[in-house]
């Protein structure tokens, strides 16, 4: 299993050569890395996989994938509201409440959350 | 004509479990949908860097009551892989045992809540006593009819012995007769077909480019099943994916059916070829420490975990990618352009399970 690693900037365009290739996403991994969040993005090519990586500052934004391939809406939509990370354009955006409701803790999945707490 | 926007679900006859679809329709049309989910959300993946990794078998296999042993042999195959344990042969069949006993009752619940969907009372009841049988044969191994708890990292925490297997074929062989006698309905009748030929069509490409994955993506063409990879003993075992053509929601009703027999087979086979020796490996050496991925072949379709470990007992990170997750937006494109009174058909011919979506 080769592993690409991208810039966010690079994204969509290997994301787009991916596709062309008749890959299609199997899911993406979000990892807190402290200063950085790291998301693996797993593409199905036949049975096989194919990981793509990429690393984003947790004050960056990081460009949805979803209106190149529709099904990263929903994992996109769990890793925005479970890591925090700034996720732009998703094709469909739950605005945070997907999973969570109102009074569920915020971003629970951050290592440096005291976490459990509700807002509000 | 004007747009009228109402809610199915959370709670109604066909869902088994809670979840809401926002269907826009024009007159009885279904135009646009759209999922409303996290009624059932548990924050398993939190859950499982509090626990103790040896401890995160009995959490997974309690995502759900359907898969559940699929769920703790995933996890345990990951934890295996992450730690380079050699899993003995006998367990790895044992493995595959209680794996196709698990999808058998899986796939006859689903044919049970398929016929009750469309009134059909008496041979729900037909299918579900089948399954009661197959129950009795997971708590006759296992101990447990619903949660078995017999898979362990490193192998298995249970054998069948001779008797036991004896008894097995036994039990088995009075299931083969009961879907025999249920399935030729399911292929045949005429309302059933009526209900099921045409809708919710799913064709090849867009099956593929959605993210369909087990009897959803089979249904429209498909070879492809996670059991192909060989996992546990399904490389020694002959095993070949179920395929249908259509793409509807006959042709996924038409792959549970023939996974149900090809299920029975793999069993005996299974049974006939068990290796003797050790049920389990032992654990030695530090805690998981770095990256894997595994993936097996649920009920439903690919399970998807990858886990990330730092050499303590507990793991950075759990991801679990349920089937279910992964047929939303397949589902979401069969919708549109059927009419409302197909919506409960076509949204169980996905076979949901919103325990396993939402974790």
């Amino acid at each position: 299993m080769e592993e690409i690693v991208v810039g966010k900037g690079d994204l969509g365009l290997t994301v787009q050569r991916l596709l062309d290739e008749n890959c299609r996403l199997a899911t993406a991994v979000c990892l807190d890395q402290g200063d950085h969040f790291e998301v693996l993005y797993y593409f199905h090519r036949g049975l096989d996989l194919v990981p793509l990586r990429v690393k984003v500052g947790k004050d960056e934004e990081l460009p949805s994938i979803s209106r190149l391939h529709l099904p990263a809406a929903l994992i996109e939509n769990e890793m925005k509201e479970f890591f925090g990370i700034k996720i732009t354009d998703i094709a469909i955006d739950f605005q945070g409440r997907m999973l969570l409701a109102e009074n569920s803790p915020r971003q629970p999945m951050c290592k440096n959350n005291s976490q459990t707490a509700t807002e509000g | 004509m004007s747009k009228i926007t109402f809610p199915f679900g959370p709670q109604h006859p066909v869902l088994p479990e809670a979840i809401q679809l926002s269907l826009t329709c024009e007159d009885e049309k279904v135009v646009e949908v759209l999922p409303v989910i996290g009624y059932m959300h548990r924050g398993i993946e939190k859950a499982a860097e509090r626990n103790p990794y040896v401890n995160n078998v009995f959490l997974c296999e309690r995502i759900c009551g359907i898969c559940s042993f699929i769920h703790a042999l995933s996890y345990c195959q990951l934890m295996e892989e992450l730690m380079q344990v050699e899993v003995p042969p006998r367990a790895r069949y044992l493995r595959v045992v209680w794996s196709e006993l698990s999808r058998m009752h899986s796939h006859l619940l689903w044919l049970g809540l398929l016929a009750d969907s469309f009134g059909f009372e008496s041979l729900f009841m037909q299918c579900w006593r089948a399954r009661e049988t197959v129950l009795d044969a997971l708590e006759m191994t296992t101990g447990q009819r619903v949660v078995q708890s017999s898979c362990v990292i490193g192998g298995v925490r249970r054998d069948i012995n001779a008797d036991q297997a004896r008894q097995l074929r036994e039990m088995l062989a009075g299931v083969k007769a009961q879907i025999d006698a249920v399935l030729p309905v399911f292929q045949k009748d005429y309302t059933i077909k009526a209900r099921t030929v045409g809708k919710g069509v799913l064709p090849k490409d867009q099956a593929w480019k959605l993210g369909a994955v087990g009897p959803t993506l089979r249904a429209s063409g498909w070879a492809w099943d996670c059991r192909s990879l060989g996992y546990a003993a399904y490389g020694e075992l002959g095993f070949e994916p179920v395929v249908e053509n259509d793409g509807d929601s006959y042709a996924r009703t038409m792959v549970r059916a023939r996974e149900l027999v090809q299920s029975y087979e793999l069993v005996l086979r299974a049974l006939d070829a068990l290796p003797e020796g050790p049920l389990a490996a032992k654990i030695k050496g530090v805690p998981p420490k770095g990256e894997a991925i595994m993936r097996t072949e649920q009920p439903r379709g690919e399970l998807f975990e990858y886990a990330r470990g730092n050499g303590t007992p507990r793991l950075e990170r759990l991801k679990i990618r349920t089937p279910t997750f992964a047929n939303i937006p397949a589902l979401l494109a069969m919708l549109p352009g059927c009419e409302i009174a197909d919506v409960p058909v076509i949204v169980l011919s996905i076979d949901p399970c919103i325990a396993c979506l939402e974790r």
